[in-house]
């Protein structure tokens, strides 16, 4: 008896159900969700491009080993002393009087060299701000 | 009129051609679209939310691998993201709670059945569907309307065929208090006597 009053509801609800029907989306429907399907298609524009090329690259390295050899080559002596069997007393005192001493001889070509390269990097940050921009 | 089944289209859409997918929508935008607006009870946002199904469906349809059928899949990811929905939503529940008793069916009479038969209009049975609650409207509709059997339901709402089976019969209860319970006084009254 139950079963068939079970049954007979779900009948009931069949028809009821199917008679509501189905809701219709908008006319455009299709269309936009085909413009979403495309757009998450595509592949990304943005191909990765080095910000140093590699000429750039090989102008680098070519005066770098250019500068290099220009300071072996052509710079005069540069002596240079570690103080191995120092005491620390004596390396303390020779420390105190060092600031009086010292005379600093920095080869042209070092400053050549630093002034290339940070004149390098104020051009490459500049550029790099304006291809990200 | 050529239909090619889905399993082409989905080829063909893996395949690079992107526009194969818009027969899978056309095929199935009704269908997901009243899911939609069965749970979610809104027609725009219901739209949006159906839109988003067939974008992520697309989205992920590397990962289909024909193990159950298209629209079972895509009813998966439909009632998902109507449960998203609702669950950012949080709002107080949109129907009202009917109070299911075992003695429903007893007094029920195909008199009743024949009133509520003649009373309803389609517009009228659609009301009366949104004041299901939201999963309870997604559920009788996919069993009735979309005709999907018990274990292709169990498999969309993650229950087991059994309990499904169960929750189909009280959902079939509850829509039936609450027409009953829309019906003019009048009628009620003829048969309460």
């Amino acid at each position: 008896m139950k079963n068939e009053q079970e049954q007979a509801l779900d009948r009931w609800s069949a028809k009821h159900i199917k008679e509501a029907g189905v809701e219709q989306p908008s006319s455009d429907f299709t269309a936009q969700v085909m413009q979403a399907v495309e757009k998450a298609s595509e592949k990304p524009v943005l191909v990765y491009k080095p910000l140093i090329s590699r000429i750039g690259w090989l102008c680098i390295a070519f005066t770098v080993c250019a500068l290099l050899a220009y300071t072996l080559f052509t710079s005069t002596s540069l002596e240079t002393s570690i103080g191995v069997s120092r005491s620390v007393e004596q390396q303390l005192e020779q420390l105190t009087f060092l600031p009086l001493d010292l005379e600093w001889q920095v080869p042209s070509s070092l400053t050549y060299g630093m002034l290339a390269v940070a004149l390098w990097m104020g051009l490459e940050i500049s550029l790099g701000k304006k291809r990200f921009q | 009129m050529n239909h090619p089944p889905d399993h082409i289209i989905i080829e063909k859409t893996l395949g690079g051609d992107v526009n194969a997918f818009a027969i899978l929508v056309d095929r199935y935008k009704q269908l997901v679209f009243t899911l939609t607006i069965r749970m979610i009870k809104q027609r725009e946002e219901a739209e949006e939310i159906a839109q988003d199904v067939f974008l992520k469906a697309f989205q992920k349809l590397q990962s289909f691998k024909g193990d159950s059928k298209f629209s079972t899949w895509l009813y998966r990811i439909t009632y998902n993201a109507c449960l998203d929905a609702l669950s950012r939503k949080r709002n107080s529940p949109t129907h009202h709670a009917y109070e299911i008793h075992d003695n429903v069916l007893s007094i029920t009479t195909p008199e009743i059945e024949a009133q509520i038969d003649a009373q309803y209009e389609r517009a009228e049975v659609v009301q009366c569907i949104a004041l299901l609650p939201q999963a309870d409207a997604f559920l009788i509709t996919l069993y009735y309307l979309h005709e999907q059997s018990l274990e292709e339901i169990a498999q969309i709402i993650g229950l087991t065929k059994n309990n499904t089976k169960v929750k189909l019969f009280r959902i079939r209860k509850k829509l039936f208090i609450i027409m009953q319970s829309r019906l003019p006084q009048e009628i009620k009254m003829r048969y309460e006597k």
